[in-house]
């Protein structure tokens, strides 16, 4: 691989997680419902739809309310001698709201699950089952936008602080290392990131997440079982009564050992009491 | 929440035009760091990063649970084996990380015999274990295994954090078979807090107890088991920032030196093989614990016993490491105040959770600390 392409890839480590998450699901967020309404009656449709809408707005109006911090960076590197450009491209990632939001994939995982799993266009008769899935995923949705605002907001507050303290650092002494700057931000962004995580509002949501998304897998799997019926497959519900029903019958063989292995002990025992007679 | 995006830059033009230029032509040696770290990692193949390599070999098995005898390396001192007992939520391995970062070779070169239990990989077939299951039969199968292959009557156990607790557990459930316990890093009262801790300990406690019983049952009814994924992701969460810009910048530091890249290259081999905790398992660990914190008060129940912790009278070790943010030590400190034990020790280390194994500051401290103990509690 020639040098070039290996420092493009060490950039784009900043990138490769948290692409234009808002925008992504925005878009998959409206393509799923045109499709559904397209395809159910509306009557089957689900309560609560507005929810990720709203979710959605104050989300994306916070995102992009700082997505103006990158080019800030630009326009201050932009006024040095730097010809290092990937050093700068490299600090106006530090400053991407879009790369806080790829520190942990785990929600955006799951959403990417749904949209590479089953598609909606072509079953008609299974309405109520994919109308609890729909509900479900819009749920898990709405909290994982609730959970992203959150850290968000913790990020902007850690943001402002950090161009504070900048400011603070250049009137004083300048920072003589690049582990001065990069710890300098981890101190301040790390500290708003925990105040927030044992906020009530992200413990709320927390709670609501979990519950959204467990519902959620267990929709899928009603999803599935209602095929697996369909088609002689085992449910995941009867691999489960299997999997109890094995775990018990080892439970009892490994038990039946330890008895055996213990009356082995004590006819041992009784042998060397008798022997030493 | 809506911030002044405009405002926001402005603060930063005028924060980065004075320093600006002296910052960033201190970090201008960035972009050849990448080219170099970006150079290792492509010639590093994976089969140059081993860990977990002092030479063993395989004892006893039952079901997914292997239990391994490390090869002698120096004149056998105690006649008493010691058995090591991880944690169900990482691997064994990081007591042998890599040579010169081992408990385990250590403590081989001081003619300690050791046993350890690999508890295998479990998946939602082993989604009905309980904690039961693995301190009563996998771990009795175990000890009982070591008393016959080396003729002994009793075992010492090193547990390690849940398997510190596991440990515990057994030693209140069968003494008859515990020379001496030592446990590390490990958990005994999950409601115990320092007033003054910092704000990244403590979080799993929060954060389990923040969930109400219902919830988890119906978490592990649905997927089965607790998945390593989800603990990674708990684990990140606890140092947000901090762990989000590892392989940008803690990478970079390693670069200029080979050895160091391929150190950095086993702890996340070591991080990234983080197996599932069985549905059963993961619902006593959180509700019964974390959540009830039945065992500093002697209502956990193990296959129907209750793990009554005056009857650990064997002499005991408490090691704890200073910094730990996932087992602070508030969490194992007073572990003496509720066992029967008088002969009991505490080891305070200055590392975090799993630094202990393997930081460099450690590994002259620690194997010695437990070898002298374990000589002093010699009865041979």
């Amino acid at each position: 691989m020639p040098e070039a392409n290996y420092l493009k890839m060490m950039a784009d480590f900043w990138e490769s997680a948290g692409k234009t998450a808002s925008d992504a699901q925005k878009d998959l967020f409206q393509q799923f419902a045109t499709r559904f309404a397209a395809n159910f009656p509306l009557a089957a449709m689900p309560a609560g739809m507005a929810a990720p809408n709203k979710a959605s707005e104050a989300f994306s109006d916070l995102l992009n309310s700082l997505m103006a911090l990158p080019n800030a960076v630009k326009a201050a590197t932009d006024q040095s001698n730097l010809s290092d450009k990937k050093t700068v491209e490299l600090l106006q990632k530090i400053m991407n709201p879009q790369e806080w939001l790829s520190v942990s994939g785990y929600t955006d995982q799951s959403i990417q699950q749904l949209v590479e799993g089953p598609k909606f266009a072509d079953i008609g008769q299974l309405e109520s089952k994919f109308a609890a899935l729909f509900k479900s995923w819009t749920d898990l949705r709405t909290r994982a936008l609730e959970q992203s605002t959150i850290r968000l907001a913790a990020y902007a507050k850690a943001a402002q602080e950090f161009t504070g303290k900048l400011r603070e650092v250049a009137k004083d002494k300048p920072l003589e290392t690049r582990a001065q700057l990069v710890g300098l931000w981890v101190d301040v962004a790390n500290r708003h990131l925990l105040e927030a995580q044992r906020s009530p509002e992200y413990l709320e949501n927390q709670r609501e997440l979990l519950r959204a998304s467990t519902s959620f897998k267990r929709a899928q799997t009603e999803l599935s079982d209602y095929y697996g019926e369909a088609f002689g497959i085992p449910t995941r519900g009867e691999i489960d009564d299997l999997t109890r029903m094995v775990a018990d019958l080892k439970r009892e063989v490994r038990a039946d050992r330890r008895r055996r292995r213990r009356q082995g002990n004590d006819v041992a025992q009784r042998g060397n009491a008798h022997g030493s007679i | 929440m809506s911030l002044n995006g405009g405002m926001l830059m402005a603060q930063s033009d005028q924060a980065t035009g004075t320093a600006a230029s002296d910052i960033v032509s201190n970090v201008a040696a960035l972009g050849r760091d990448l080219a170099q770290s970006a150079k290792l990692i492509a010639e590093v193949r994976d089969e140059e990063v081993e860990i977990g390599t002092a030479p063993k070999e395989e004892v006893w098995r039952s079901d997914k649970v292997v239990l391994y005898r490390y090869k002698a390396v120096a004149e056998r001192k105690l006649k008493i084996p010691l058995l090591i007992v991880f944690s169900l939520v990482g691997r064994y391995t990081i007591v042998d990380l890599q040579e010169d970062r081992s408990m385990v070779r250590n403590l081989l070169k001081l003619g300690i015999d050791i046993f350890v239990i690999d508890w295998g990989s479990p998946s939602r077939a082993d989604r009905y274990l309980t904690m039961g299951d693995y301190i009563n039969d996998y771990l009795d199968g175990a000890i009982e295994a070591i008393k016959e292959v080396d003729n002994v009557d009793r075992v010492s156990v090193l547990g390690i954090c849940e398997g510190g607790t596991f440990s515990l557990c057994y030693a209140a459930l069968h003494p008859q078979n515990v020379e001496n316990l030592i446990l590390m890093v490990t958990p005994v009262d999950f409601h115990a807090r320092d007033a003054n801790e910092p704000l990244s300990h403590g979080l799993i406690n929060l954060w389990t107890q923040n969930l109400k019983g219902e919830d988890i049952d119906e978490m592990m009814d649905v997927h089965g088991v607790m998945s390593g994924e989800l603990m990674g992701f708990v684990f990140t969460s606890m140092n947000p920032v901090r762990n989000a810009l590892k392989y940008n910048l803690d990478l970079l530091d390693v670069t200029d030196d080979k050895k160091k890249f391929l150190n950095f290259l086993r702890m996340e081999k070591w991080i990234a093989d983080r197996p599932h905790h069985p549905g059963e398992v993961a619902k006593q660990w959180v509700k019964d614990l974390y959540q009830n914190n039945c065992l500093v008060v002697n209502k956990l129940l193990l296959d129907s016993q209750r793990v009554e912790l005056p009857n650990v009278t064997m002499p005991v070790l408490n090691i704890y490491a200073r910094d730990d943010h996932i087992i602070p030590t508030a969490m194992t400190r007073d572990l003496g105040k509720y066992i029967g034990t008088k002969d009991y020790t505490e080891l305070e280390l200055p590392a975090g959770h799993m630094g202990i194994f393997v930081s460099g500051k450690t590994q002259s401290v620690l194997a010695k600390s437990l070898a002298d103990w374990l000589f002093a509690h010699d009865k041979s």
